[in-house]
């Protein structure tokens, strides 16, 4: 389903053709990787570019885009932070507190919602809810007490729930959108910053029989328990808090594993904590380990290596590679051969870092710069990352990928901590700070994935915690916290257009076209754990809460 | 006698907020402790403010007490109770062994107190006690112990409390093991099973075991038993078929221990429910 058009769509083929075309131009995966007239899965495609094929919104006629429609949630709890589906010209959105809306992707009117019974006892991730998956006819939803919901696609019923296990006892719960692969719906769970051993698991999509569940740390006995000494290895984190991506033609589901626990402190893990911080491919029909690659061994920064991974073919040193890029919270960007693992570069994307003094061309860290119990310690960039979870967007039109960017530090304190099971382990405090002899700042900077390359950037007024749309009238979509959907020239960052929405940004844009228009649609509304700590760190009024969405488009007639 | 002249302080610092909620008595002690200490009072005048600021850098972490002292895995400071002398020992020195770090190597003596004066706002009237527990929780003995770690067991898939809820932990799904006579719990393998059923679905989806947790004339709900994890699922009335009789045996959900192990978790449930 996930390149269907729409019979709608076939009145626009030429149009289809032309873009085609043009992405074949540039990139031969450039089809897998954009979105078409729906905006199927949580990085728009399985590749994970957050990149729409249309380009009806250009440069020359963005000026015009004005609201369509708005659609209120009323759920205000922890902003909106969902990437909304659009799969058949219906749009599926959830909130925090795990309400579903199926909304006319043309009109906004309502078609059915759920509302799960969330349970009273929510773990220390709170509600937050980034997004469904829709496939086989259902739409999957998991929830902040740890439930995968499937939902009826046209009537919004609920047809199974699977306790995936109790939040009071792991402490655990799911914030990410899941992922349908092939007949089946995957989802991680959150927990790294707790006394929790993480895993993926798969179900059967028609059922919710559990087909499978890959721990990211091995038990006794398994290959790679070796690196945890002790008991560390049944809390020591590895959660798979974000949705991972799949790449059909190498039949390899892909996932970002997250820190080990205690964040800061290794005391009781001297090791390299295998596969904590590291990008896994599985086999999607089995669940088995393809290949793995740690970005950082013994993490003690709290440097998850869980965001989002894009599938990109790209020309190094000569030879195409079917590569995946890793803009990382570490204020790294990794790229690695999909097909292998195999590292290719590293580049750091952020200009404050000193946690590392580089990388080596094999992969190695360099000069490790590690929190000291006793010492208070600025290390860069912030546990909040040189980038939170919000995601970054590639365009094969100009090759580049655009990275919302956090320059922030933090003060480092190590302690010593008991692990209780499903209790916070965090082994450490952190204080945010600016950067030693350098401005606190963030901007929206595109770079070339392979060097690295700054191309351009454009300050925010404070910082950026919602994600990258990348379009193919070559224009890049992001909101900030004051309020402002804003848009950019891919190629030269200069700012084209923007709107007041009212509310704060931490959600992520996505495009879509029904009956030939484009729509533009933004979630709005302040949040997170992260938006939490808006005060702390900026002046000024605190971003505005809320839950709209806010749908652009053209307007109607001769364009 | 430091410390009498530091809560003297802080507490003049407090004075206009805790007026509205002190008595004549204490208000008196405090326009003493003011006039006593007025220069410093003066000195400090925004404590609560820049506390509030400090708060926010160093204690809103969401993971901790959260942006308005409600959130997260820390207690909860809103209303909360705490002495003044006890919040800045607490702050400063940290409770070894928790989450509650140390202050005295980041914060200056000073800032300890403007935070403790932000804290004196939040301070509420005392809670009523939580209602104790019918039964206080007995201690766990060893064994006990070692027979609940077995049936909480998250390094299994499908352990008890998959099926289980017991004593705040665990998923609801079968029979509420809190309230069985100990002598039922012999051997596990061998448990009766007398309300699975077996499911039918009139699709081309072969029948399986299951829980029937709601039947009316609209729509059946059960927990399917197929798999490791039980799965609440949701069928229209005419899509399946109940059938009273089933194949399924509990030892298919006790496989992944071994037979010693299901003694020693038996042995927890004796214990648990004896007497």
């Amino acid at each position: 389903m996930w390149h269907r058009h729409s019979h709608v769509a076939r009145a626009f083929l030429p149009v289809l053709v032309y873009l085609a075309g043009l992405c074949f131009a540039l990139t031969l995966s450039a089809q897998t990787g954009a979105s078409g007239n729906d905006w199927p899965a949580y990085g728009g495609t399985y590749a994970a570019w957050r990149y729409s094929g249309l380009d009806q919104v250009n440069r020359t006629n963005v000026q015009k885009l004005a609201p369509a429609w708005v659609f209120q949630t009323g759920d205000y709890e922890n902003g909106l932070q969902a990437t909304p589906i659009v799969s058949g010209g219906v749009l599926y959105l959830s909130t925090s507190n795990a309400w579903v809306f199926a909304l006319d992707g043309a009109t906004g009117r309502l078609l059915w919602e759920y509302h799960f019974p969330l349970s009273k006892s929510i773990p220390l991730y709170g509600k937050q809810n980034r997004g469904v998956a829709v496939g086989r006819g259902l739409v999957f939803l998991g929830t902040a007490d740890d439930h995968l919901v499937a939902l009826d696609q046209r009537t919004g019923e609920e047809v199974w729930r699977v306790n995936v296990e109790d939040s009071r006892q792991c402490g655990c719960n799911i914030t990410g959108a899941p992922l349908v692969v092939k007949d089946m719906v995957i989802t991680g769970v959150t927990g790294g910053d707790s006394a929790h051993r993480g895993y993926l698991t798969a179900f059967d999509a028609a059922t919710g029989r559990m087909r499978w569940r890959f721990h990211t740390i091995p038990a006794p006995g398994e290959k790679g328990h070796e690196t945890w000494p002790g008991e560390s290895w049944r809390y020591g984190g590895g959660a798979t808090w974000m949705t991972g991506s799949f790449d059909p033609d190498l039949n390899l589901l892909y996932w970002g594993v997250g820190n080990a626990a205690a964040d800061l402190n290794a005391s009781l893990r001297r090791g390299d904590n295998l596969y904590t911080d590291s990008i896994i491919a599985l086999d999607p029909d089995t669940g088995k380990l393809k290949w793995h690659y740690q970005e950082i061994p013994q993490d003690v920064w709290d440097y998850d290596a869980s965001y989002e991974l894009l599938l990109v073919d790209l020309p190094v040193e000569g030879r195409t590679r079917k590569a995946l890029v890793h803009v990382a919270k570490s204020g790294f960007t990794w790229v690695l051969d999909r097909t292998t693992g195999e590292f290719l570069t590293a580049w750091p994307f952020v200009k404050n870092y000193n946690w590392i003094t580089g990388i080596a061309r094999d992969g190695k860290l360099l000069g490790r710069n590690e929190p000291e119990a006793g010492k208070v310690k600025l290390l860069c960039p912030s546990t909040i990352g040189g980038k939170s979870w919000n995601q970054a967007s590639y365009s094969p039109r100009t090759g580049w990928v655009y990275v919302p960017v956090l320059e922030i530090c933090s003060d480092l304190i190590v302690r010593d901590e008991d692990p209780q099971e499903g209790r916070g382990f965090t082994g450490g405090n952190w204080v945010m700070k600016p950067p030693p002899g350098a401005k606190q700042e963030s901007y929206l900077a595109a770079f070339d994935p392979v060097s690295g390359k700054r191309q351009w950037s454009v300050p925010a007024t404070t910082w950026l915690l919602a994600s990258v749309l990348s379009t193919a009238g070559d224009l890049i979509f992001s909101g900030d916290p004051e309020g402002n959907f804003f848009v950019l020239d891919a190629r030269t960052g200069e700012r084209l257009w923007s709107f007041p929405t009212g509310a704060g940004h931490r959600g992520s844009a996505i495009a879509y076209s029904i009956g030939g228009r484009q729509y533009i649609a933004t979630p709005t509304g302040w949040g997170s754990l992260i938006g939490q700590a808006h005060a702390a760190l900026w002046p000024g009024p605190v971003p505005r809460g809320g839950s709209a969405l806010f749908v652009f488009a053209l307007p109607e007639g001769p364009r | 006698m430091i410390r009498v002249a530091r809560s003297a302080r802080i507490l003049a610092r407090c004075t206009t907020r805790i007026r509205a909620r002190c008595s004549t008595g204490i208000l008196a002690c405090v326009a003493f402790a003011c006039i006593a200490f007025l220069p410093s009072a003066q000195a400090q005048d925004g404590a609560a403010e820049r506390g509030a600021q400090l708060y926010r850098q160093n204690c809103a972490v969401p993971y901790c007490h959260g942006p308005d002292g409600t959130a997260g895995r820390a207690p909860r400071l809103i209303g909360h109770n705490y002495s003044l002398n006890g919040m800045f020992k607490v702050i400063s020195w940290g409770i070894p062994g928790t989450g509650m770090p140390e202050f005295t190597s980041r914060l200056k003596t000073r800032e300890i107190d403007d935070l403790v004066a932000f804290l004196m706002t939040l301070r509420g009237t005392p809670a009523a006690p939580p209602t104790a527990p019918a039964v206080p929780p007995r201690a766990l003995t060893a064994d006990a112990k070692a027979g609940r770690a077995l049936f909480f067991d998250a390094t299994r898939t499908g352990a008890c409390g998959t099926c289980h809820e017991l004593d705040g932990w665990g998923v609801p799904v079968g029979p509420d093991l809190s309230v069985l006579p100990a002598e039922r719990f012999a051997d596990l393998r061998e448990v009766m099973a007398r309300r699975v059923v077996t499911v039918r679905p009139k699709s081309a989806e072969a029948p399986f075991p299951a829980l029937v947790l709601e039947r009316t004339e609209a729509q059946v709900r059960v927990y399917d038993l197929t798999g490791p994890l039980p799965v609440l699922r949701t069928f229209a009335a005419s899509q399946v078929a109940l059938d009273a009789a089933s194949s399924w045996r509990h030892e298919q959900a006790t496989r992944i221990y071994a037979n010693g192990e299901l003694e020693t978790i038996a042995r927890y449930l004796r214990w648990r429910n004896g007497k």
